[in-house]
């Protein structure tokens, strides 16, 4: 039998839900548009992307001594340092933390990383309870759905969607229309605002000279929690480091374009420290390893330089077509390709890099010029050489090699198929195939191999083969 | 200090360093945007152009008058108002910023705002700014015992004062200028504000004013 998983599985149910494809392509179009249309205030964008990369790769090539210097320097500022090497490492320091305090309520901003170590359901499970304050992940939160997008979390649900969640989640009374549905949820919101004791978010970037680091939201809630409640906690992965607050402006640059299509969020935070009424009285930071320092040690230590905009998702066929639910980690789209078989190990995630055209769209968008899809194609060859294809692939493949470095066997598999797909065949299309094959066919139909083929047309007449 | 996580990048690093790497503050002019030697009228100009293009409003006055007439227009009848900054603001406009408030309002008094029924239920809030950025139409607001920033956000609008001398060109100037304050005083955090608070969460429909205020007014005072 074949052996496929769950991953595979999920791409084909996607494909088959229109109305997700149709959101998507919409949705990600838009950011697309307004990504390009500021971009060419950019001028010469490789410039700007030559540089980016030059200060990523600046602050990876020396990570131990930036890391060093920052925690120096925020320790000074009154900052708790903690080191976690894994994610239930860094969810029990959370936990801890809270607990120490007796907070039973935090209010968190939007941060993948606490998605990739799955602290709500850590915290859950020890009676913490916590307040996605971003409206897409309230949104999801109230709905227990995964982020389906790095920057657009509910991207996947229709106003209509929102709500019915809100109805039965929130007691909502009010019209199906977005303004009204955010108003609802500010008010909502504002109360554990309020009363939250202790709040979380990531951290886009921290910056190793001056030891601070910022958050950027639209809505304000990054604001809320680092500077409303007695203790702020930050949880930043290793990698998210810069030098120099210089290099942080010219990221700071990129990331709003790149992301949002603005040139700037709305608000951007540069926190430094406790500070007596006017932020938290407590200030701590996790810095995350979980895997990260295995791939700085290997030949994918370039996707490290990823600064999380999203760009690469939003101009990627597949995952415009497949959304970022399916994927087995809260990663997705090319970035999450890439990033998702190194997380989790290949075994759990062999089949993701193959949920790719090979296109180099997200190559060509990408920031911080990380080579997504070379990097993808090289996992896919990690996984054959780890010998993890099903036992279809595996007998396939030399096959296949084999034929197509034989001009003699090539010609003569075509001729086979043509000869093979006839009987199934009317007027020059097949419609239905059995078995694997099927799977071509379920979604679109096979036109018949010519009777000559192109080469051979070549070498009768002297020219290309004439229309008939 | 041993730390296991940064031994082992260090090692990782020493066996397989980075190739090719250039120095970025070497090239870092090319992150430039807005030349340094704007004057300052452009430097105003483009200031105002970017901070309308992405949500704010923008007045230029000329003196405290024409700033009390702004302010009635600007406040209508019965807000509760917070200032912060007072002190500077005061010594700026060579006047005390509570007296050009409209008589009809309700001015609450910093040392109220501690009660968090007060600062959550305030209608206005006026500050002064540390730095703005024409670049990217934002004002930078400095972390202050006696400057809660968070007036600026739990406000239903957000009322900010402005000298052009306070405006730099690019977000490269504006790092620039972080460093050599962070140095002399390095016990600030500060928040860049480019615009109201905004979401396009649901169905990518643009929504103002989520959990921070759904109106920013720039008051630039060109004297």
């Amino acid at each position: 039998m074949l052996k496929t998983d769950k991953f595979y599985h999920s791409t084909v149910s996607s494909c088959d839900d229109d109305s997700l494809s149709l959101k998507l392509f919409s949705a990600l179009d838009r950011q697309c548009q307004k990504r390009e249309d500021i971009c060419q205030e950019l001028g010469d964008i490789e410039h700007f992307r030559e540089l980016a990369k030059a200060i990523r790769n600046n602050a990876l090539s020396k990570l131990d001594s930036c890391l060093s210097q920052f925690t120096a320097k925020a320790q000074e500022n009154g900052v708790n340092i903690h080191w976690a090497q894994t994610s239930q490492q860094a969810c029990k320091i959370t936990a801890k933390i809270a607990q120490d305090n007796n907070v039973t309520e935090i209010v968190k901003s939007k941060s993948m990383i606490t998605e990739e170590i799955g602290l709500n359901q850590f915290l859950k499970d020890q009676a913490i309870e916590v307040i996605e304050t971003d409206l897409g992940e309230f949104i999801i939160q109230l709905a227990d759905h995964k982020p389906s997008h790095i920057v657009l979390p509910a991207i996947h649900l229709s106003t209509d969607d929102v709500t019915k969640i809100f109805q039965d989640k929130i007691g909502y009374d009010g019209p199906p229309d977005p303004e009204s549905l955010t108003k609802a949820a500010r008010k909502y919101l504002r109360d554990k605002f309020k009363s939250a004791k202790m709040g979380i978010s990531g951290v886009n970037f921290a910056v190793a000279e001056q030891g601070l680091w910022t958050i950027c939201t639209n809505e304000g809630n990054g604001r809320y929690v680092s500077n409303k409640p007695d203790i702020y906690l930050g949880i930043m992965g290793m990698e998210r480091i810069v030098e120099d607050i210089d290099h942080l402006s010219v990221l700071l640059k990129m990331l709003g374009r790149f992301a949002t299509g603005q040139r700037i969020t709305q608000y951007t935070n540069l926190t430094h420290g406790p500070c007596a009424k006017d932020g938290p009285s407590q200030v701590h930071l996790i810095i995350l390893d979980n895997g990260r320092s295995d791939i700085l040690a290997s030949k994918y230590r370039d996707i490290l330089r990823c600064i999380r905009c999203g760009a690469c998702l939003n101009v990627c066929p597949v995952f415009r077509n497949i959304g970022g639910h399916i994927f087995p980690g809260c990663y997705s789209g090319p970035m999450g390709s890439v990033l998702l078989p190194l997380l989790l190990g290949m075994e759990k995630a062999k089949n993701v890099p193959k949920a790719c055209t090979l296109c180099g769209k997200c190559t060509e968008v990408c920031p911080v010029k990380i080579p997504l899809d070379e990097m993808i194609l090289e996992l896919r060859n990690d996984a054959s050489q780890a010998k993890m294809g099903g036992i279809i692939e595996k007998l396939s493949m030399p096959i296949g090699a084999k034929v197509m470095q034989s001009p003699f066997l090539f010609s003569t598999a075509q001729k086979l198929m043509r000869l093979g797909l006839k009987p199934l065949s009317k007027s020059g299309w097949v419609k239905w195939l059995p078995s694997i094959p099927g799977r071509w066919t379920k979604v679109k139909d096979l036109p018949l191999p010519a009777k000559h083929s192109y080469q051979s047309e070549i070498k009768r007449k002297g020219s290309g083969p004439k229309d008939e | 200090m041993n730390n296991p996580i940064i031994d082992k990048i260090a090692n990782t690093l020493k066996i397989k360093p980075f190739d090719n790497c250039q120095n970025p503050q070497l090239s870092i002019a090319r992150g430039r945007l807005i030349p340094k030697d704007l004057t300052g009228p452009q430097k105003t100009e483009l200031f105002s152009q970017r901070a309308i293009s992405s949500g704010s409003k923008v007045h230029h006055l000329k003196d405290n008058q024409a700033l009390k007439e702004k302010l009635a227009e600007i406040i209508t009848a019965d807000k509760r108002i917070a200032i912060a900054g007072g002190q500077r603001l005061k010594a700026r406009l060579s006047d005390d910023p509570a007296a050009l408030l409209p008589e009809t309002c309700q001015y609450i008094p910093a040392k109220k705002l501690d009660d968090d029924s007060e600062l959550f239920n305030l209608n206005i809030a006026i500050t002064d700014a540390h730095l703005a950025i024409a670049e990217t139409g934002s004002i930078v607001l400095a972390s202050d015992e006696n400057y809660p920033r968070l007036t600026s956000l739990t406000a239903q609008s957000h009322i900010v004062i402005l000298w052009p001398d306070q405006i730099v060109a690019d977000m490269l100037d504006f790092s620039s200028a972080l460093k050599e304050q962070i140095e002399t005083n390095p016990n600030h955090s500060y928040t860049i504000i480019s615009g109201p608070s905004k979401t396009a969460d649901i169905e990518m429909k643009l929504v103002i004013g989520v959990h921070g205020p759904g109106q920013l007014d720039i008051i630039i005072m060109e004297s």
